[in-house]
């Protein structure tokens, strides 16, 4: 993945999550906040974004690992994405 | 053989010490033996129940991660595991019923006669073959393990019993990298056993022992006082019970360098009820997670991504919280207790979808704290839903609000939460389990005395309760 496309999904995530999630679009969301050990984000939000990660950026995150170690910030969420775009895994959902 | 009895500690010695003078290679296959050895102990019919289970899965499993109709393979695979399942836990559900009406009839020992049991673990490791063929069939296991190792995932004896509910990539990944244990490691698992211990026989062992036999049965009989400070005592006896289980289990998997899940993480310290399944029982609500409430919810949000989706609001919380119920039992007790789970879920989800969200942990400190007594206060409610028939639990409730009466229960109750309440204290303000480690060598050793005088006192006195996650 190249800087530039990370950049791009890093925005874009930042930008849904903070006006979709925390529905606060002047939050000031720094990239190693905690978001599910902070209690900002559930279970149902993390769905969501799981969703959104699907559709807009092209990637499908296994549910198996919506976890604390990839979806507890915008860096590990990058880290995962960027797992997942390296290769293919998940090649079929139920 | 119970896991707090002498035979299983002289079990687990000659376990200990053939699997330290036998090379890497052979260690697993010591360890698949010593794991059907424990289950045949119990009994070799559940031990013939665990083999069908483990090769019919793992056959099901290599149809499944291949290229030949994987999804049927993946069908007839979870099809054969809640088959067999499903045939074990009605039976345990309506054999003792049936039982009774023959007894009403003059047999004289209706239970020998149908003579079926609920095989030891069978919850648990039902899930875990279930985890095991759809990752197979996501193709998320890579090279398919071999059957040992894959019996080994299923039977291992530290979790055999109940739980915890390990996913299979993690401890296939374990079981096939080399095991290092350190002095570290040994002085943790050391700790965790005693923890257990202190958690079991001290806390949960008095309170269970305490209890009036008939309060979940007649609950007129007892003041509200009395009813609520029981049904306190319970929800502390149950949780020191199952965590106390959890930590023992760790602890004696740790000296085969092989790590669990810690199942517990201070649940009566949530602020909110998603919090709380993350950290009470947090291998089933994981499994429960992945398995019914994301592929539900992905498949609702695929159809309208909206945050005010009214069906991605209800349904995932109450069929993973309905399925929580069953699997605890076919009882309507448990379907009751899962479905005002599922209700407190999602009235988190409505606040989720139309309220901004705010950190918890940056909340006022009396905020966290109302919310953590919000959570405590409805999570006992469901308690007494659990513990009891759906009639009786409406004429729980009714008396615990009457207000008629103020007997009060003996004080030892409320003394015995004390050192449960510490316990997690601490662990949740260094958010550590092993917080004690970092003490000094002098306060580790009073701690760790005091502690070891409480086991061997209260191992006198008492009466062992079993393990009640057993029963599940």
């Amino acid at each position: 993945m190249e800087a530039t496309e990370a950049r791009t999904i890093r925005q874009k995530l930042k930008t849904y999550i903070t006006a979709e999630i925390i529905k606060n679009a002047e939050y000031p969301l720094r990239d190693d906040e905690p978001l599910i050990s902070g209690g900002l984000i559930d279970s149902f939000s993390i769905a969501h974004i799981a969703v959104f990660i699907e559709t807009e950026i092209g990637v499908r995150i296994p549910d198996t690992d919506l976890t604390l170690d990839t979806m507890d910030s915008i860096d590990r969420m990058c880290a995962r994405i960027a797992v997942a775009m390296a290769g293919p895994e998940d090649r079929r959902s139920p | 053989m119970s896991i707090q009895s002498l035979p299983f500690v002289g079990f687990c010695a000659a376990t200990l010490a053939l699997y330290y003078l036998l090379p890497r290679a052979r260690q697993n296959l010591l360890l698949l033996a010593a794991s059907y050895l424990f289950c045949i102990s119990i009994s070799w019919r559940f031990a013939l129940v665990l083999l069908i289970m483990t090769l019919a899965s793992y056959a099901a499993g290599l149809g499944s991660a291949g290229k030949k109709r994987p999804r049927l393979w993946l069908g007839l695979g979870i099809g054969f595991n809640l088959a067999v399942w499903l045939y074990f836990k009605s039976a345990a559900f309506f054999i003792p019923q049936i039982s009774s009406w023959l007894a009403g009839m003059g047999w004289d020992d209706p239970g020998r006669v149908l003579g079926i049991l609920l095989p030891v673990g069978i919850s648990f490791y039902t899930l875990q073959a279930i985890s095991y063929l759809l990752e197979c069939y996501r193709g998320q296991i890579g090279t398919p393990p071999s059957l040992w190792d894959f019996a080994l995932y299923l039977a291992y004896f530290p979790k055999l019993t109940a739980g915890p509910i390990e996913r299979p990539r993690d401890f296939l990944m374990q079981l096939a990298r080399p095991r290092t244990v350190d002095n570290e490691l040994l002085a943790r698992s050391f700790y965790l056993i005693v923890l257990g211990l202190v958690r079991k026989i001290v806390i949960a062992d008095t309170l269970l022992a305490a209890m009036p036999a008939r309060i979940f049965i007649a609950p007129a009989d007892y003041s509200g006082i009395e009813l609520a400070s029981w049904l306190l005592a319970y929800a502390f006896g149950l949780y020191n019970n199952f965590c106390g289980y959890t930590d023992i289990v760790r602890g004696i998997s740790g000296f085969f360098g092989i790590s669990l899940s810690s199942n517990f993480s201070r649940p009566f310290f949530s602020r909110s009820f998603g919090e709380l399944w993350n950290r009470w029982h947090s291998s089933l609500s994981h499994w429960l997670r992945d398995t019914v409430y994301f592929p539900l919810s992905r498949f609702l949000l695929k159809r309208d991504p909206g945050m005010k989706n009214r069906a991605n609001i209800m349904l995932p919380p109450l069929a993973a919280m309905l399925a929580s119920g069953l699997w605890h039992g076919l009882a309507p007790r448990y379907l009751a207790w899962g479905l005002v789970m599922g209700i407190y879920l999602m009235a988190e989800n409505i606040r989720s979808a139309t309220r901004p969200a705010r950190r918890l942990d940056r909340m006022p400190r009396w905020r966290q704290w109302l919310s953590t007594a919000r959570v405590m206060g409805l999570t006992l409610a469901a308690f007494a839903l659990f513990s009891m028939d759906p009639p009786v639990a409406g004429r729980f409730f009714l008396r615990l609000f009457s207000f008629a009466g103020w007997t009060l229960p003996g004080s030892r109750v409320f003394l015995v939460m004390i050192p449960s309440l510490w316990i997690d204290y601490v662990q949740n303000r260094h958010g550590d389990d092993f917080a004690w480690l970092a003490w000094s060598r002098p306060a580790r050793a009073a701690l760790l005395s005091l502690a070891v005088l409480a086991i061997f006192l209260w191992s006198q006195t008492k009466v062992g309760e079993p393990f009640i996650y057993q029963g599940f």
